[in-house]
């Protein structure tokens, strides 16, 4: 299933009438519904940055993600959640740079993720609210090229409401971590190309309604 | 055309294997935090490893983020005088990027019958940035200047941050890079660009990752 992209939605909106003074959705902690969310593939992202030569930082997204989460405002250290991103749809702004990132090297074996790489996929193993009631750590596996190691996300809510174009009760996180790539296994170019990667996390989950959660 | 440096740092991984003596050190990046590998004068902008990352709200909820890359200019910059440095560069934004098709088509859709497009409209313009004054402190600068987009011209400030001076390696084609972190924010209305606001942010942060090489 994918979502229509919401963007195109709003041609509708604007179409129809003038559009409301703010956006729908208050980054108030408190309008957050309990419940089971499913990630809103067409508006999360991991975004990657990393040292190039010493001498700038490259960026690039992975898009398309999916993914559950379980939420209760009221006991957020149980809350859980789990992520699968298409490493294939890797995105760049340089084809001969996302050409490499999938592309067996001269010896058949991938320098990065190789054609047809399997989906990456995080999983939360210990969620540890914030004392500011906005925040957490959230402890969890991520499976990458083949390999399993842990990784700490530091996430902050951004928002939460009912997209007034899918009607559907929405709430969005940042996060950020930093990983070293070799972990994975992916230590093509090092040093050239930096070992730890930064990534920025934006995820926005719907809720799903509770007669489709179980 | 700039080829994509990370094939040739294949060649010069293989050309590691042959060298066991340098195996016992860690391995250096050619770029250093060091602002005395600067030597001065006019750089071109590696247009393979400069980008424009820009990030709004949606709705409230995320973030959104999508990059400008490919883009080219000239640097002017004398290390014992950067209050005098001048950059002038431009931004293909025909080739924006991001990490779903849909968007970016509509990024680029076609004005509709009022000759209005969404956003950039197909085949839009290079955007242009040209510095008019540079403000230098240390390792930071600001750099106050012209943006030109989609056909309109605003004053923006850049907050800029050396990242890393050095000489590539003579098989990578041994040109002296400097490369720079900036941030600015805009208000996209201001530009013409005022479609889905507020639910798609006005304020639009740019990261901005800066090779530059002579």
């Amino acid at each position: 299933m994918i979502p229509r992209p919401l963007i195109a939605a709003l041609a509708l909106l604007s179409g129809a009438s003038a559009l409301p003074a703010a956006p729908p959705a208050a980054p108030d902690p408190t309008g957050i519904v309990a419940g089971t969310y499913q990630a809103d593939p067409t508006h999360t992202l991991v975004g990657w940055r990393v040292n190039h030569m010493g001498f700038n930082d490259y960026f690039g997204l992975f898009g398309s993600i999916t993914g559950t989460l379980v939420l209760d405002p009221a006991k957020l250290a149980v809350s859980r959640v789990s992520m699968r991103i298409p490493v294939g749809k890797v995105t760049t702004a340089n084809a001969g740079l996302t050409g490499a990132l999938l592309r067996p090297n001269t010896v058949g074996k991938a320098d990065y993720f190789g054609p047809r790489p399997a989906d990456a996929v995080f999983v939360s193993t210990k969620v540890t609210p914030g004392a500011d009631g906005r925040s957490a750590m959230i402890e969890g596996k991520l499976t990458l090229n083949g390999k399993t190691a842990p990784v700490t996300i530091a996430a902050t809510f951004a928002g939460a409401g009912k997209n007034p174009i899918t009607r559907k009760q929405t709430v969005g996180f940042h996060g950020t971590t930093t990983i070293n790539r070799t972990d994975w296994g992916l230590s093509a170019d090092i040093p050239m190309v930096g070992t730890s990667v930064d990534l920025s996390i934006s995820a926005a989950f719907e809720l799903v309604p509770p007669s489709k959660a179980n | 055309m700039t080829k994509p440096i990370l094939i040739a740092l294949g060649a010069a991984a293989a050309l590691t294997l042959t060298l066991p003596l340098t195996a016992q050190t860690a391995p250096k990046t050619p770029g250093s935090k060091s602002t005395t590998a600067i030597t001065g004068g006019t750089y071109t902008a590696d247009a393979g490893h400069t980008m424009v990352v820009w990030t709004l709200d949606h709705l409230g909820f995320t973030p959104y983020s999508g990059i400008f890359g490919d883009i080219t200019g000239t640097l002017t910059l004398d290390p014992k005088n950067p209050a005098a440095a001048k950059v002038d560069v431009t931004i293909p934004v025909s080739k924006v990027t991001t990490a779903s098709a849909g968007l970016t088509k509509h990024l680029l859709k076609p004005a509709g019958e009022n000759g209005k497009a969404d956003f950039f409209g197909a085949a839009p313009a290079d955007a242009r940035f040209v510095s008019k004054h540079v403000i230098a402190k240390g390792m930071k600068a600001t750099i106050h200047g012209d943006l030109t987009l989609n056909g309109v011209t605003k004053p923006i400030t850049i907050e800029a941050t050396f990242y890393g001076a050095g000489k590539a390696p003579a098989m990578m084609g041994g040109k002296e890079n400097v490369g720079f972190t900036g941030k600015a924010t805009i208000m996209r209305s201001q530009f013409g660009i005022g479609y889905g606001i507020p639910m798609v942010g006005d304020a639009v942060t740019l990261d901005i990752m800066a090779g530059f090489q002579k």
